[in-house]
């Protein structure tokens, strides 16, 4: 592990990492906008500028953007220098030129790295006394809101959704400070994955739709780590909680599952836990017919009469959770319990699962699939049965070698192939 | 031996130089013989003797630009690609459009010969998009080429492969920057590349590629007929061969000439442009076009020369100077001047996109009479942060800043007085 030199203390930093990722690793504060671990370097915001020194006679050293510097052993840097510190805080003076101030108004309030970024260079005072720039903004489907006033042109929304999700429909236009990120025409973003542009943009250009018609701020949320129960690849998420209502669903870092990115089913699928016509509270059938709303402790009791009563199996189900079928296994007793899964299917799941433990067949991670040199699915819609899986077959196809064609070939119907064999030469 | 090797053939024929014309006066007769008998290191040796430095503006030397580029195995498999840049945007200058549009048969000479230097099998010339007249010149001088076997697929009977083709830009001064040019002929958003890698380690397509001014290409064959030896004699200065100079502004006769490198700034408004027009004082010179230091009064003895004009604080840019009288107003041309480039700024990096449009709002407040006190101060800083090397992704913002940050210098107190009166004492009618 090299060792590097920031303000005159030593650093280890892991080898092939930017100056950018090192600096953050060792919890210095250094600001940045383009920069995102999952898309890299591309060198645009100039927010995360540092001093380099050629040696430790070098006392003046010259401007360098962190994240496009390459850490070396017994490399010097300064993030504190002043000529390094005015040139950040100069950086965010020119992007809050025509940054609306509606924070108060904005959804991205309490999450807004602008915001953060702006607290930490200190630029708090405003000297542009010209008009801000203004942009028509577009209808682009039920779950994003677009407020193009308030980007700051760090091109992660484009980087994103084209280079890494493979998107088509989202587009860089114009120049100058009258750049434009957006699609040629209204309409919904094609790309199963765009729910992500929420976590990916440092400020409100892109908002989650249905949490901003709350009007709830993440101050106001009650927030849990958990596990998506979209489908089985168990993506880490964050569900939170306002009003006793599911507010929004965000990403959780899992290094070898979802990373940084959900699908949208995952983000935008779960508000049928907020369905009134989902029972809230246990209740029994009067004689009348009509549903009692009874406590927790009178309803178990009502059950486990009926239950003793020696006529009452449980049928689980392999979409509900772990929890719930375990508890009703309990209830019922075990050679009252049916898993809800056929005897074939049991038959057939079981023979997998056999074929896993016996170590013939290696279950990858997310994290390995997406570093795969080939990727053969078989029989699968993954986009419907494991969506996120989709976005990291997207990353090995970037993995292919020469032998493998440009484009992945998805047909639609039930089998989409992730390399078109029939090019291979 | 000729001492205007590029218009030689333009003065004496006036017009268009035709293909009857160019080869009538031994034209692509160079080009046969370098592709039948001379090496492609010959070629290079020969382009690296003759110190020809880059005319598109930063001067480098174009044999060693040409040393870079892979050859033979070490290329690996696929095309390389020989690029002239032709989309002379920069304000100010007219002298490529002039060789284009006069002597096309020069520029397509000068690519067979430079591409055979780099063995590059594919040649473009990307063009400015409104030179309608010269993309048909190009093409039509093109296709005589091909017709005759200069071009194709055995140029010259050699068995060598050449494909030239004319792209016209969207139209973008960025264009200009060789890796934004190559981002435009893939189709992509003219946004200039990182670099390392440069152009000839991976360029088109990834391909070793070399990006050449028009004037620089139109040099070549020249210097491959008579010898590094002449083309260092044809300069009368520290740098070799001649240039094409133009001169616009209030003077009696704007237009372009080609002198020997290192004539002086004087001799090349007094003598070729006829002098200042009467009534009118000199007070300031971009030398290089726009995006070049002002040079004033004092410096008027200097050789263009690339060290000489870069010792004076300026650049030698593209020859072809724009002179500001003592009718212009300092502070109005600055604005214009900012206007441009913060329209050209590609959007890519903050400095360039929301610095420069920030400089030209201040300097429009300045002119047209709400300058604050402290403008000029936040001015000299924005200057500072923005120009200079690894502010800004590429040199864009970095030229920009040059015609700026010198106005600061010599012209101050027209900038003061602006503040101090609350309004512009010129008029701008004149």
């Amino acid at each position: 592990m090299p060792t590097i030199y920031v303000d005159g203390q030593p650093y280890e930093v892991k080898e092939g990492e930017n100056l950018l990722q090192a600096c953050l690793s060792a919890g210095l504060d250094l600001p940045y906008f383009c920069w995102h671990p999952a898309m890299g370097s591309v060198g645009a915001c100039r927010q995360c500028a540092v001093i380099q020194y050629q040696d430790e006679n070098d006392e003046r050293g010259r401007l360098a953007m962190a994240c496009m510097t390459a850490v070396a052993q017994g490399a010097r840097f300064s993030i504190e220098a002043s000529q390094a510190k005015e040139f950040r805080a100069e950086v965010i003076e020119w992007l809050m030129l025509n940054h609306p101030h509606d924070c108060p108004v904005c959804e991205e309030g309490g999450e807004c790295h602008l915001q953060d970024m702006t607290v930490m260079t200190g630029h708090t005072f405003r000297r542009y006394r010209g008009q801000k720039r203004t942009f028509r903004n577009q209808y682009l489907g039920p779950f994003l809101n677009h407020e193009m006033n308030r980007c700051i042109t760090c091109y992660r929304c484009v980087r994103y959704y084209r280079d890494y999700a493979g998107g088509t429909d989202l587009e860089a236009f114009g120049s100058r400070d009258r750049m434009y990120f957006g699609r040629a025409d209204d309409g919904v973003l094609e790309s199963e994955f765009a729910g992500n542009l929420v976590e990916v943009c440092p400020t409100g250009v892109f908002t989650d739709k249905p949490f901003s018609v709350t009007y709830t701020r993440k101050w106001d949320l009650q927030s849990a780590p958990s596990v998506c129960p979209g489908c089985a690849l168990g993506c880490n998420i964050i569900p939170s909680e306002r009003y006793g209502r599911l507010m929004r669903v965000h990403n959780r870092y899992h290094g070898e599952v979802n990373g940084y990115f959900l699908c949208d089913r995952g983000r935008f699928g779960a508000g049928f836990v907020n369905s009134d016509s989902r029972f809230p509270h246990a209740g029994v059938r009067t004689e009348d017919g009509s549903f009692e709303a009874v406590t927790e402790d009178a309803a178990l009791e009502r059950l486990s009469e009926v239950i003793r009563g020696g006529s009452v199996i449980g049928i689980g189900s392999p979409r509900a959770s772990v929890e719930a079928n375990f508890v009703l296994r309990a209830l019922v007793g075990e050679e009252s319990f049916s898993n809800g899964i056929g005897d074939a299917d049991a038959k057939l799941v079981q023979g997998a699962l056999e074929i896993m433990r016996s170590g013939a067949f290696r279950n990858p991670s997310m994290k390995e699939v997406e570093a795969a040199d080939a990727v053969l699915v078989l029989g699968e819609d993954v986009s419907n049965t494991a969506p996120r899986l989709g976005l990291a077959l997207r990353q090995s196809v970037g993995n292919r070698s020469s032998r493998w064609p440009a484009r992945p070939v998805f047909h639609s119907g039930r089998t989409r192939v992730c390399a078109d064999m029939r090019n291979t030469s | 031996m000729s001492e205007k090797p590029l218009t030689e053939r333009i003065e004496s024929e006036g017009g268009l130089v035709t293909m009857d014309a160019y080869e009538g006066s031994g034209g692509y007769d160079v080009a046969r013989r370098v592709v039948t008998s001379m090496s492609s290191e010959e070629v290079q040796s020969i382009v690296r003797d003759s110190n020809l430095r880059g005319r598109g503006g930063a001067g480098f030397p174009t044999g060693v630009k040409w040393g870079f580029v892979p050859m033979g195995d070490a290329a690996g498999d696929g095309h390389k690609y020989l690029v002239c840049n032709g989309d002379e945007m920069e304000p100010g200058a007219f002298k490529d459009r002039y060789l284009i549009e006069h002597d096309p048969h020069l520029l397509v000479e000068g690519m067979i010969i430079g591409a055979y230097a780099i063995q590059a099998d594919r040649g473009y010339i990307f063009l400015r998009g409104e030179f309608h007249e010269g993309a048909r010149l190009l093409n039509g001088a093109i296709a005589d080429a091909k017709s005759k076997g200069y071009l194709g697929d055995n140029i010259f009977g050699s068995g060598v492969r050449l494909e030239l083709a004319v792209h016209r830009s969207g139209g973008r001064y960025i264009c200009g920057e060789e890796t934004a040019l190559l981002n435009a002929l893939e189709g992509k958003r003219a946004q200039p590349r990182s670099k390392p890698p440069f152009p000839p380690a991976s360029g088109a397509w990834g391909r070793p590629t070399i990006v050449n001014n028009v004037e620089t290409l139109c040099n070549v064959p020249s210097i491959i007929g008579n010898g590094a030896q002449w083309f260092h004699g044809l300069g009368r200065g520290e740098d070799a061969g001649t240039k094409l100079f133009g001169v616009s502004g209030r003077v009696n006769n704007p237009g372009l000439w080609e002198l020997p490198m290192g004539t002086t700034i004087r001799e090349i408004i007094e003598e070729h442009a006829g002098g200042m027009q009467e009534g009118y004082r000199l007070r300031g010179i971009l030398p290089g076009g726009a995006s070049t230091d002002f040079l004033v009064e004092e410096h008027l003895d200097l050789p263009m020369d690339y060290g000489t004009i870069e010792a004076a604080g300026s650049r030698m840019g593209t020859g072809t100077m724009i002179i500001m009288d003592d009718t212009i107003c300092p502070v109005d041309m600055s604005r214009n001047l900012q206007h441009f480039f913060a329209q050209e700024s590609c959007g890519f990096c903050t400095p360039c996109r929301d610095g420069l449009p920030w400089l030209e709002q201040l300097l429009t407040d300045i002119e047209e009479g709400r300058g604050e006190d402290g403008d000029l101060e936040l001015l000299d800083r924005n200057c500072e942060l923005i120009g200079g090397a690894g502010k800004t992704f590429c040199l864009h913002a970095y030229g920009a800043i040059e015609p700026m940050a010198s106005a600061l210098k010599y012209f101050r107190e027209d900038f003061e007085t602006h503040i101090r009166d609350g309004r512009c004492p010129y008029n701008h009618r004149g």
